[in-house]
């Protein structure tokens, strides 16, 4: 009973009237509990007494710089395009350079062993007896070949990757190495495509600047960056500005939650306006109809469809939003 | 575009100016470190600039929950547990007293669990469910560390006064 209601008493202020009339009614029969209900009523006034540091002007001073500081631009965009297309045409040439002297010295290499050549069905058709058992089939059955005819440029790689680890033994290649192109890599593609990629890293954890540099939109990643610009549509914002301060110094008034002023900013959607300000609340239909779509929709459109807009889906008057990971 | 832009950046201002002292006091209850308070604060209210951005809503809540969270990133990378005593000092408060020394001095020998938990529920104002909701957990959970924290002060401050 007793840590129960210590319990109680130690959340005393967000008792329930029928919770406090217990309390009241326990603490008129128990000294202990009193002295507990005293202390811990000492506390509050306590900390609520304290007074709050003041912010260092540096804290909305940074916030502001960096709220404000022009996009920085990914080190690929400020980079010419004639200095990013040298080195990458310099990657592929090497790459075609080096793939065309593997594949001919892999050639004359296998060509040593057994005649193949991948241009002609030959291999195909001799190696085909020896696997019909195998399939079954008879006959030739061309195998299309499914890399078209660059694949003789990297059918050598695997012959050389494999051919040690695989057979282990001397001689022709294998009915597998020889019939089946399924056995050759996949063109390697360029060397350099991952290379955005890697350096798209650093957007991430950079703060969402104002958008000084156009519709260069370099929000964090799936903020919008790969969605063309949109045109803005709620132009409301709702502020309860109304409500006090949640804790002023020494004032022993305690907000809760439900009387916390919610921040509601304007919100660059789809354009889906006319729905997503229909659906907002009224509060929302009170704000001054300042930018309500300018150019957004000049011809009249059918309604749009209805997508999850994000500003529909808020709930304005007050929401609790859910922070981010 | 421009005109909804510095209608954000005001939204901004007003959130600043609305909570920059709470959040930037929550901060260094928590973290006894001007300067990690000092960066932990500018994160949330940039987070919150994000958000508002998008569109979404921020509240009391929320910055509450960014900061402790943010706070939270902070003890877990550099183990900073131990109060920095003498930046806490330097730290410009109003009034000071010897009572406030004696709650701070209380504080800062508190886990900060406990800390944030009497922080949230006496200082800024919130109920155990709520906390609860906040820091991920039951608001059963967060009573019972109500009840421990306010045991804990009860015999630090004992000890100090």
């Amino acid at each position: 009973m007793t840590a129960h209601v210590d319990e109680l008493l130690a959340r005393r202020t967000e008792l329930s009237a029928t919770e406090e009339a217990r309390v009241r009614q326990h603490l008129d029969q128990c000294p202990a509990c009193r002295e507990t209900a005293a202390a811990y009523a000492s506390q509050t006034v306590l900390l609520r007494a304290m007074p709050m540091a003041d912010p260092p002007p540096a804290l909305r001073a940074g916030v502001l710089a960096r709220v404000h500081q022009p996009a920085p631009v990914p080190w690929w965009r400020r980079w010419p395009p004639a200095l990013l297309l040298g080195p990458a045409g310099a990657l592929v040439a090497a790459a075609v350079i080096t793939l065309a002297v593997l594949g001919h010295s892999g050639k004359r290499s296998s060509s040593a062993m057994a005649p193949r050549s991948s241009h002609t069905p030959v291999p195909t058709q001799q190696a085909l007896p020896r696997s019909t058992p195998l399939t079954g089939g008879g006959g030739f059955h061309p195998i299309p070949r499914r890399h078209g005819p660059k694949a003789h440029v990297h059918r050598p790689i695997p012959t050389a990757a494999s051919g040690p680890g695989l057979s282990g033994t001397s001689g022709a290649p294998s009915v597998a190495q020889q019939i089946v192109p399924t056995f050759t890599p996949a063109p390697s593609g360029p060397a350099f495509v991952p290379a955005p990629t890697v350096a798209a890293s650093p957007t991430a954890k950079r703060p969402v600047p104002a958008s000084h540099g156009g519709k260069q939109h370099t929000g964090p990643v799936g903020s919008g960056a790969a969605s063309p610009p949109t045109p803005v549509v709620q132009p409301t914002a709702v502020v309860a500005a109304a409500s006090p301060r949640p804790h002023p110094t020494g004032a022993p008034a305690a907000p809760t939650a439900a009387a916390q002023p919610t921040f509601v900013a304007p919100v660059k959607a789809t354009p889906a306006p006319t729905v997503a300000v229909a659906a907002a609340s009224t509060a929302v239909a009170a704000a001054p109809p300042t930018v309500l779509l300018p150019t957004a929709t000049p011809v009249p459109t059918p309604p749009p469809p209805q997508i999850p807009s994000p500003v529909s889906g808020l709930p304005v008057p007050s929401p609790t939003p859910s922070p981010g990971p | 575009v421009p005109d909804v832009e510095s209608r954000v950046d005001d939204l901004l201002v007003d959130l600043m100016n609305e909570y920059e002292r709470p959040i930037y006091s929550f901060l260094l209850a928590l973290l006894h470190d001007a300067d990690v308070a000092l960066d932990c604060a500018q994160d949330t209210f940039l987070r919150a600039y994000e958000n508002l951005r998008k569109g979404k809503p921020v509240n009391s809540a929320w910055l509450y929950t960014v900061a402790r969270n943010r706070a939270m990133d902070e003890f877990r990378r550099k183990r900073r547990v131990q109060p920095d005593e003498e930046t806490l000092a330097q730290v410009p408060v109003h009034e000071p007293t010897e009572r406030r020394l004696a709650v701070e001095a209380v504080l800062a020998q508190m886990s900060p669990l406990d800390r944030e938990v009497l922080y949230l529920f006496d200082i800024a104002g919130f109920k155990t469910d709520e906390i609860g909701a906040m820091l991920g957990v039951r608001g059963t959970a967060i009573r019972q560390r109500l009840c421990r924290a306010r045991e804990r002060f009860r015999v630090l401050y004992g000890a100090e006064s």
